[in-house]
């Protein structure tokens, strides 16, 4: 939950932004992209494509910033136009994984220096095996700590298929990640 | 599942992607670039539109350019600038590669082309009486 003041910051830095202040859209785009990052990163386990979807998700909000109307925060009206993009690139994305291991052009398995980088695979392996659905509203619970209420908004699907998708992404990772949790 | 949960959040956290401060301001400082790129090709694309609407406009109403002889046409226009291409070029020059290409032609063409009485009027006084001197000779 964000502080008042902040707030109150963000709202004046919209409204500016608005009025064609591009240092306020820049200033809004600085306090909302490390989270924006986080959510397509961990949506589609690649950081170039992280960074094409926060391109493409600050300038649709950048465009459309007039119809904006500040019912909800800025970070949210963002975070819910990236998940979308994020949707469908990972629908994509898996479709040419899928391909790609049907005709045997998977990648060969990377080594992993630190022991960071052996979890981020780890998880990362465990998150390609969710649905894009289920994938986005786990995304939006671990990363924005956000109840399924809010979840449901932003994904545009009613509470009770978030609370089936959230339940079923935990249960295929539970599946892929017991045996590492055993250790 | 508690258990669980709980070990997935560390994990969560412990693998945090971040990006550094460079990133971050290479990333806004592409955003404008992209922003401004995208404001000058819809600029570019407004003034041909117009140019596109004001043709369209000026080809349907049909003003007045089937009237204006004097105006050229495209095709013209490409004429015209075939005859600017050799109009410096001299005519011996022009002959010469003509004839060296096709001499046989050239020669019939320029053949049919010249009219008798042209060809007289080419000649100085001196070479026309010779050539009357040797007709009535030859009648």
């Amino acid at each position: 939950m964000k502080e008042p003041d902040s707030q109150n910051e963000e709202a004046q830095l919209v409204h500016k932004a608005k009025q064609g202040d591009k240092e306020a859209f820049d200033a809004l785009m600085l306090m909302t992209q490390d989270y924006v990052f986080r959510l397509a990163y961990r949506m589609l386990d690649n950081k170039d494509d992280a960074l094409d979807v926060m391109q493409e998700a600050f300038y649709r909000a950048y465009r459309s910033l007039k119809s904006f109307r500040g019912d909800s925060s800025f970070r949210y009206w963002v975070e819910t136009i990236a998940t979308r993009i994020c949707i469908a690139r990972y629908r994509k994305k898996r479709i040419f994984v899928r391909i790609e291991e049907i005709v045997g052009l998977g990648k060969e398995p990377e080594q992993d220096n630190l022991d960071s980088e052996k979890e981020s695979k780890i998880l990362q392996d465990a998150l390609g095996t969710l649905t894009p659905r289920e994938r986005a509203a786990l995304v939006l619970q671990m990363e924005g700590g956000k109840s399924m209420k809010e979840i449901a908004n932003t994904m545009g699907v009613a509470e009770g298929t978030v609370k089936a998708l959230i339940h079923r992404a935990k249960e295929k990772l539970y599946k892929k990640l017991r045996k590492y949790f055993e250790r | 599942m508690t258990n669980f949960d709980e070990k997935l959040k560390e994990l969560w956290n412990a693998t945090k992607p971040e990006l550094s401060d460079v990133e971050k301001a290479a990333l806004r400082a592409r955003f404008w670039a992209k922003m401004k790129a995208k404001r000058s090709r819809l600029f570019a694309y407004a003034i041909a539109t117009a140019a596109v609407v004001v043709l369209a406009l000026v080809a349907t109403l049909n003003i007045g350019f089937h009237k204006n002889y004097e105006i050229a046409l495209p095709v013209e226009i490409s004429e015209y600038d075939l005859y600017e291409d050799f109009a410096y070029v001299s005519a011996d020059t022009l002959l010469l590669q003509l004839v060296e290409e096709e001499p046989d032609e050239v020669i019939e063409l320029v053949a049919e082309q010249v009219d008798d009485a042209e060809l007289l009027s080419m000649l100085n006084p001196d070479e026309r009486e010779e050539i009357l001197s040797m007709l009535e000779n030859s009648l």
